[in-house]
């Protein structure tokens, strides 16, 4: 089992529902979020190429974060997601520190929070909150070993990158290129 | 034109635009427990190498601050956590990956023992001191017995101490800035030359002063040494490493890294050094205030441009 | 992200574009003089200067004798209280309303603008 999401950055129009929809489905409180939107533009006019890439926490198979922790509240549950246990959590900033995505955050109320994947959803069977709600389909999410998933047949089609690959960290957001 | 930017509005306190997530706290905590480090390394050294009737000052006179210097390093880390009450966790586990508990674990240690070490020299510093309690007394009798193993025991513990301030910050691969494995070394060089420049400050025995001096100009060589191998590394590495170096290289940190950690830090101390040892005679405060400031302010830097260097965006 | 001008008052989509930027191509960009980010108020053609300054997003993405804003923001009413002042209005300036005689339809991309780079009102005072 190895959850994992690939993210169509050519059919992505950066229309954000995917940041609302997990600030809404999370509880994130306002100013903060767990995902967010990249554009990326390279060219010049009129020859301009867009990349639009919804990101998050890439719940990487070598995952800083939960190297750094001094107390063991990131750690990684079944499907590689990383998770936060709140209260072990101290609140110091390793974590933060180490992420070469900027994808975790200090919450007003002392620990430190990040994308779950939606943990919740998935043990009810749902995809993430983010994935159910894209209006144009370009997340794809599911397991990597089974090759019926989504995001398996999105990857065998496609050319993906990752980002960061030097940080050394195996992430597993994939975005198709 | 190539452009990267959030368009769905991120703005995260502390970490956008910019991470910030550690503030002055945490240098303090490091320079503090270099400090610490250096003081307590030459205490237990001078001790081992039967010295101890001619350094007063390192082994009994400059401990006194190691216990206080470590206890406000470690409230400055216990005012960072952002969930303080939850701060007990980090002495409910053990992990060998992380630095921070390394850390933690070595306060643990160093800090009780820096204070049984300041104890069992109480009486012969004050000689009118007096434990009143007779179990104080028959454990102090105890710890002076096995001066010798504590001794060994606290500069083991110094050393890794001083390494684990520059490990803290190298652990993590994603600061280009920080991500090389010089640091530890050049932190732990750096907190022993801060613990010298104090004990020389407090030491009233010329003679100690001289052998402190020398051993001063040593560290501060290796230091320098240190500092341009590790600009020689960035330089031969990633693009993120040569962005990370090109911040002190003509970029936001070069005047405050160059003349008030490299030149006032430990060039211009040093020279003072030389002179003094070449018989002229220099207050010995000078150098050795030089070498604290330069080594708070090289601690302050290294936080505070690690946190702005990274790989994305 | 917004739905006309109607939606840039809720927290969730302020949150995530709380103000309209003026897409200019760096060419244009440079001819001009004008940073990144840097706050500009726009004139048309019938003299009408917007209420409120709006930041320059220098880009690619935009032919050079043209800009773009986002449509719905620079509202004049205080009591949206986070939207009150934020971008410019694009139907502010859009003074200039063809219509086309046999279906009735409008065309309003016949206007055109121009940078001001101070304050027009303050400008106004010290004169």
């Amino acid at each position: 089992m190895r959850y994992a999401m690939a993210i169509d950055t050519k059919k992505c129009v950066g229309c954000g529902d995917c940041v609302v929809a997990c600030q809404t489905e999370n509880n994130v409180p306002h100013g903060y979020c767990r995902d967010w939107i990249v554009e990326n533009v390279s060219g010049s006019y009129p020859n301009v190429e867009i990349e639009l890439r919804s990101e998050r926490c890439n719940h990487c198979d070598n995952a800083p974060c939960v190297r750094c922790c001094p107390t063991g509240a990131s750690h990684i549950v079944e499907g590689g997601i990383v998770m936060v246990t709140h209260n072990e959590c101290i609140g110091c900033g390793a974590c933060i520190e180490s992420c070469p995505y900027d994808a975790r955050y200090s919450h007003p109320e002392g620990y430190v929070d990040k994308c779950t994947f939606c943990k919740h959803r998935l043990d009810k069977g749902q995809n993430p909150a983010c994935v159910e709600v894209c209006p144009t389909k370009c997340l794809h999410f599911g397991d990597l070993d089974d090759p019926n998933s989504d995001v398996s047949k999105a990857l065998k089609n496609r050319r993906w990158k990752v980002l960061a690959p030097e940080a050394g960290t195996k992430p597993q957001l994939y975005f198709l290129t | 034109m190539k452009e990267e930017l959030f368009v769905s509005g991120r703005n995260i306190p502390n970490i956008d635009p910019y991470l910030h997530i550690w503030h002055w706290q945490i240098p303090l905590y490091l320079f503090l427990g270099g400090l610490a480090a250096g003081i307590l390394f030459f205490a237990g050294y001078f001790v081992v190498m039967q010295k101890e009737k001619d350094m007063q000052a390192s082994v009994k006179w400059a401990p006194l601050l190691a216990p206080f210097a470590l206890a406000l390093g470690l409230f400055a880390l216990f005012l960072d956590l952002k969930h303080q009450l939850y701060f007990w966790r980090l002495y409910t586990t053990v992990r060998f990956t992380s630095p921070m508990s390394w850390g933690a674990w070595t306060l643990m240690f160093i800090t009780p023992l820096s204070v049984i070490w300041v104890a069992s020299y109480m009486k012969e510093m004050f000689p009118r001191w007096d434990w009143k309690f007779e179990i104080l007394n028959k454990f102090e009798a105890f710890a002076i017995k096995y001066r010798k193993t504590m001794a060994w025991t606290i500069m083991a513990l110094a050393i890794i101490l001083g390494v684990y301030t520059g490990i803290l910050l190298s652990a993590f691969n994603a600061r280009p800035l920080w991500n090389t494995s010089i640091l530890g070394p050049l932190f732990l060089v750096s907190g022993l030359s801060t613990g010298l420049a104090f004990t020389m400050m407090i030491s009233k025995s010329k003679y100690e002063r001289k052998v402190l001096g020398r051993i001063d100009l040593i560290l501060i060589t290796v230091e320098l040494f240190l500092i341009t191998h590790m600009f020689m590394g960035f330089l031969a590495g990633s693009a993120a490493k040569i962005e990370a170096a090109e911040l002190f290289l003509g970029g936001d940190f070069t005047v405050t890294f160059w003349a008030f950690v490299v030149v006032l830090g430990l060039i211009f101390p040093a020279i003072m050094e030389i002179l003094e040892l070449r018989g002229y005679h220099v207050p010995i405060w000078i150098p050795s205030t030089f070498i604290l400031i330069g080594g708070l302010v090289f601690r302050f830097v290294m936080v505070e441009a690690g946190q702005i260097t990274r790989f994305l965006y | 992200m917004h739905t006309f001008s109607r939606t840039t008052n809720n927290p969730n989509l302020d949150d995530l574009m709380d103000e309209n930027k003026l897409w200019v191509n760096p060419r244009v960009a440079e001819i001009w003089g004008i940073e990144n980010g840097q706050k500009v108020w726009l004139k048309n053609q019938d003299d009408v200067v917007s209420s409120f300054p709006i930041k320059v997003r220098v880009t690619e993405r935009i032919r050079w004798d043209s800009v773009y804003m986002v449509h719905g923001f620079g509202h004049k009413e205080k009591r949206l209280s986070r939207s009150y002042g934020k971008g410019a209005s694009d139907s502010e300036l859009v003074t200039h309303v063809m219509t086309d005689p046999v279906m009735g339809g409008t065309g309003m991309r016949g206007n055109f603008v121009t940078f001001l780079l101070g304050n027009p009102k303050k400008e106004e005072v010290e004169s």
